[in-house]
């Protein structure tokens, strides 16, 4: 039990060390329209402008807004 | 018994959380603190310090030719460059594009080019100086070098804002 719990010590701030928040400067890849994980990116895209102007909802999907979280 | 114990204890772990997210939001602003000084070399090779325009209202844009609201940003840029330039509003553009031939190839699809600095950061130094929050990033510094506003994203909405931020500005005399 002991060992278990020490483990879990160990693994959960070395797990999260893998974790980086990607800043928006750094999205250039994430941005590739091929990051967009749809059939029909273009569709998407207008959705997507939809959805934030309706419900004021926008930035980092992935469509048209390039993934830079900027809407 | 045990529960309340958890209970309060998570409750001070949420509120921790909480002030450190607000913290950090307020320290984020930069405004009315001096703009981080930087300098830089233009697409045209002429080096460029944002020190030389102290005196002058200066209209500082973070953008990328891969991040969509720049793109759309871009020509209302060009536009306000040409109304306010001679009434000492000074527009430096910084690029955080790898590839410089991405620059000049959304730079070539522009119906007219940008007159202003585009200064290449294709390290991207410049932009934690401003702790940005997304792109494009558009900072507003007065006469004395103060960070006065600042936008993150763009909007066609957002145009009218931006016009009475830079009047206000340049309506302001430099002590």
């Amino acid at each position: 039990m002991k060992l278990r719990l020490l483990l879990l010590i160990v693994a959960v701030p070395i797990l999260l060390g893998g974790c980086a928040r990607v800043q928006p400067w750094q999205r250039e890849r994430l941005a590739d329209p091929i990051m967009i994980f749809d059939n029909n990116p273009i569709e998407k895209g207008i959705k997507e402008h939809h959805l934030d102007y309706r419900e004021g909802s926008a930035g980092a999907t992935g469509a048209q807004s390039g993934g830079c979280g900027c809407g | 018994m045990t529960k309340k114990i958890i209970f309060k204890k998570l409750l001070k772990i949420s509120l921790l959380v909480m002030v450190g997210i607000l913290a950090n939001g307020a320290f984020a602003q930069l405004i009315n603190k001096p703009a981080p000084l930087f300098s830089g070399t233009s697409m045209d090779g002429k080096t460029v310090q944002l020190s030389d325009y102290k005196g002058k209202v200066v209209l500082l844009d973070i953008w990328a030719s891969w991040c969509g609201p720049c793109k759309k940003e871009m020509p209302f840029l060009i536009d306000i460059d040409k109304r306010y330039r001679d009434k000492g509003l000074v527009i430096l553009a910084v690029n955080i594009d790898k590839d410089v031939q991405n620059i000049k190839k959304f730079i070539s699809c522009l119906e007219v080019p940008p007159v202003f600095p585009v200064i290449i950061d294709n390290e991207s130094k410049i932009p934690p100086l401003y702790q940005l929050k997304g792109m494009p990033t558009t900072v507003l510094i007065d006469r004395e070098g103060l960070i006065r506003y600042r936008h993150t994203g763009f909007k066609d909405e957002k145009k009218d804002e931006y016009l009475k931020e830079i009047s206000t500005l340049l309506g302001e005399k430099s002590e």
